[in-house]
């Protein structure tokens, strides 16, 4: 072998072990792009809450259900095109659980619906398992335009069940009952076979003939002459037998055949937000993020318009929730797990009150999950302050979701929930000592 | 050589085996190139059944399809004077697909098969290549052939199509048994409003707009078989004739 060859080889090789190497090192990868969206359209696209999945583990052919809230926020990147419909989904790999149920504010969604900045909804979609496996299921919200934006997920294990996935439903104009894993294949299948049978035997009859011969007594001029009679015959038989198929097959199928309609595309257009609560009136002035400390601070004037006291409890944005431990009783097996924040002056909000709160929200998450970056051309953050009534909140009236696989932290009943207020701005950076 | 000399060529062992090796070359070769021209161009719609509507499905089904079968069509008649290469390459891209279909879709995704099966083009096909074959003209085949082929696509799909159209209720709302499909087996990152399908038009030829559509395609396939037919030429023959000018 030459030096050249030689040296190819050597280089040539090293590249495959280094491949292989490669391979050998690469951990398992989990995720499904969660932070793949651009921080500014997580942040001020949907705000989640208080999202449950009422199971952890399913048998194949079981249902779990998965409920929650979220709010398409006023704080929408302008410079993307405003939303005009929304698809409510779960972000699995493949249809490994199918959506059986999806529900919107009460009423059964059947395709998109419009939905407007600022409003809020309830949303609940019941799921059937289809294939043993672990998977981490987020609620999703795609918004046109857009695209899908996660909520908190949770890990789901799905075992094998007694039996085969399956999904009946019964044809109202024939009264069949048929299961949708199945039905009609049997029917796509023999038209491909039979049409595929037609072509093969095309195929055969005429890929016998010696091809580069032929070309050769092409390229001699021998051209009509390679045609034989029984080339033409042949070409009628199957002439014929395609017209047969082919129109046989519309006169059989269409007559007798169920009733028929296009595939429905209608959308709901009159769907109304609920209620917001809005018991206490914001004005935020500042929003600060430091780079040493990984913590973005929010200065807001707060002013309790209610004649009720409140107090505020949590801040939420995308999927992460931090709440404020000072005003409720955390259980103490989770406490180093539930993100938590810092409110002064922290206390109860007296009617007509008005305060300027500082919170801190200390976490690296800020920067690993891409929330705060640095060389966008707009830095902003935004999310929902959550105020609910002074009612101390009984332990057993938390919920303790998602813990263990997202932030959400502690769920706050919903008829405790006085006020949700937007907070958004562009954010001031501190860079700290850096270069020291 | 004579002519008599250069046919008996054909039964000699080594031209046997370079037929051979020829067809699996090109076995392969129009397996992969026209599914990738399919995804690229028919996507979704050859994807999933409750896209397959009777507006845009039966346009641009037929037209994607064509470009590259035009070009295995006019390739195979004009090297092999063979009147095979549309069936060829309509069968061909029809095992690609399913074998994508169910080792991607269904193996890995876990799809139902019943929900991801592709169109089939073998009738539309075979059709173009019979009236080649009678005519030896490729403008007649284009009028009739490339209109035929946009023509028939619908119906001969609709054969396999037909079951999956029948409403059922859910919640009180009315879905096609495709619609629910889509429904169930959810695709996350294509949600129902991005379905390009028939949402209800003024072209509505009283309510008969599917035959607006077939008509269309006939004429979009009329000018897609020149497209492939020059397509064609610019890369299977241009360069094989400057390679045959060098030597």
């Amino acid at each position: 072998m030459s030096p050249l060859g030689k040296a190819c080889l050597a280089v040539s090789l090293t590249c495959l072990c280094v491949f292989g190497v490669s391979f050998m090192q690469a951990p398992v990868v989990q995720a499904h792009g969660e932070h793949n969206l651009e921080p500014f359209i997580r942040m001020r696209g949907i705000s989640f809450f208080n999202v449950e999945f009422s199971h952890e583990r399913l048998a194949v052919n079981e249902t779990m259900t998965v409920t929650g809230k979220f709010r398409a926020m006023n704080s929408w990147p302008r410079m993307l095109t405003t939303p005009e419909l929304a698809w409510v989904g779960v972000l699995v790999p493949g249809p490994k659980l199918a959506v059986r149920e999806r529900w919107v504010n009460g009423r059964f969604i059947q395709n998109a619906f419009n939905i407007e900045l600022g409003a809020l909804y309830d949303f609940k979609m019941i799921l059937q398992a289809r294939e043993p496996g672990r998977y981490h299921v987020h609620p999703l919200i795609n918004l046109s335009g857009t695209g899908g934006l996660v909520g908190p997920a949770k890990w789901i294990t799905v075992v094998p069940g007694d039996t085969p996935p399956s999904y009946t439903i019964q044809i109202p104009a024939t009264g069949e009952t048929i299961d949708l894993e199945h039905y009609g294949f049997g029917r796509v299948v023999g038209w491909h076979i039979a049409f595929g049978i037609l072509g093969l035997a095309w195929l055969v009859y005429w890929a016998r003939r010696p091809m580069l011969v032929r070309y050769a007594l092409l390229v001699n001029g021998v051209d009509e002459e390679q045609i034989t009679p029984t080339d033409r015959r042949t070409s009628l038989i199957f002439g014929v037998v395609l017209v047969v198929l082919v129109i046989g097959g519309l006169l059989v199928t269409n007559s007798g055949r169920p009733p028929i309609i296009p595939h429905q595309a209608a959308r709901m257009w009159d769907l109304s937000g609920l209620p917001i609560p809005s018991a206490v009136q914001t004005e935020v002035k500042e929003l600060r993020y430091n780079t040493t400390e990984r913590s973005l601070s929010i200065q807001v004037e707060a002013t309790n318009a209610s004649d009720q006291a409140v107090v505020l409890r949590k801040f939420t944005t995308s999927y992460l929730s931090f709440i404020n431990p000072a005003t409720q009783d955390l259980y103490s097996d989770l406490q180093n797990e539930i993100p938590t924040m810092q409110v002064e002056p922290d206390g109860l909000f007296q009617p007509g009150e008005t305060k300027m709160l500082t919170l801190t929200m200390q976490d690296a998450i800020w920067e690993t999950d891409r929330f705060i970056e640095f060389d966008q051309p707009q830095i902003t953050a935004a999310g929902v302050l959550i105020f609910t009534d002074a009612q101390p909140l009984a332990r057993e009236g938390l919920q303790p979701i998602m813990m263990g696989n997202s932030r959400e932290g502690l769920g706050v009943p919903w008829e405790h929930i006085s006020s949700l207020n937007e907070v958004y701005s562009n954010i001031q950076i501190d860079f700290g000592s850096m270069g020291q | 050589m004579k002519a008599e000399e250069l046919a008996a060529l054909g039964q000699h062992k080594m031209a046997k085996v370079f037929d051979v090796i020829l067809l699996l070359a090109l076995v392969g070769f129009f397996t992969v190139i026209p599914h990738v021209s399919r995804m690229l161009y028919m996507g979704d719609w050859d994807f999933w059944v409750d896209w397959k509507d009777k507006l845009w499905w039966p346009i641009a089904g037929p037209s994607a399809a064509l470009l590259v079968t035009a070009v295995g069509h006019y390739l195979a008649w004009y090297y092999l004077r063979l009147p095979l290469g549309a069936t060829f390459t309509a069968v061909f891209v029809l095992v690609g697909a399913w074998l994508s279909r169910i080792f991607s879709f269904y193996s890995m995704e876990y799809y139902p098969i019943n929900f991801i099966w592709p169109a089939t083009t073998i009738p539309m096909a075979l059709a173009l290549d019979l009236i080649l074959f009678w005519s030896r003209s490729y403008l007649v085949t284009s009028l009739t052939g490339g209109v035929l082929w946009g023509v028939l696509f619908y119906p001969v799909n609709w054969l396999m199509l037909m079951p999956f159209l029948q409403p059922v209720t859910l919640f009180g709302k009315t879905f096609t048994i495709a619609d629910l499909m889509g429904y169930y087996f959810i695709r996350p990152q294509t949600p129902e409003y991005l379905r390009r399908i028939d949402e209800g038009t003024l072209q509505a030829f009283l309510g008969q707009r599917i035959w607006i559509s077939i008509l269309m395609a006939g004429i979009a396939c009329t000018f897609m078989y020149w497209i492939g037919i020059g397509l064609g030429k610019l890369l299977g023959i241009m360069p094989m004739r400057k390679v045959l000018r060098q030597t």
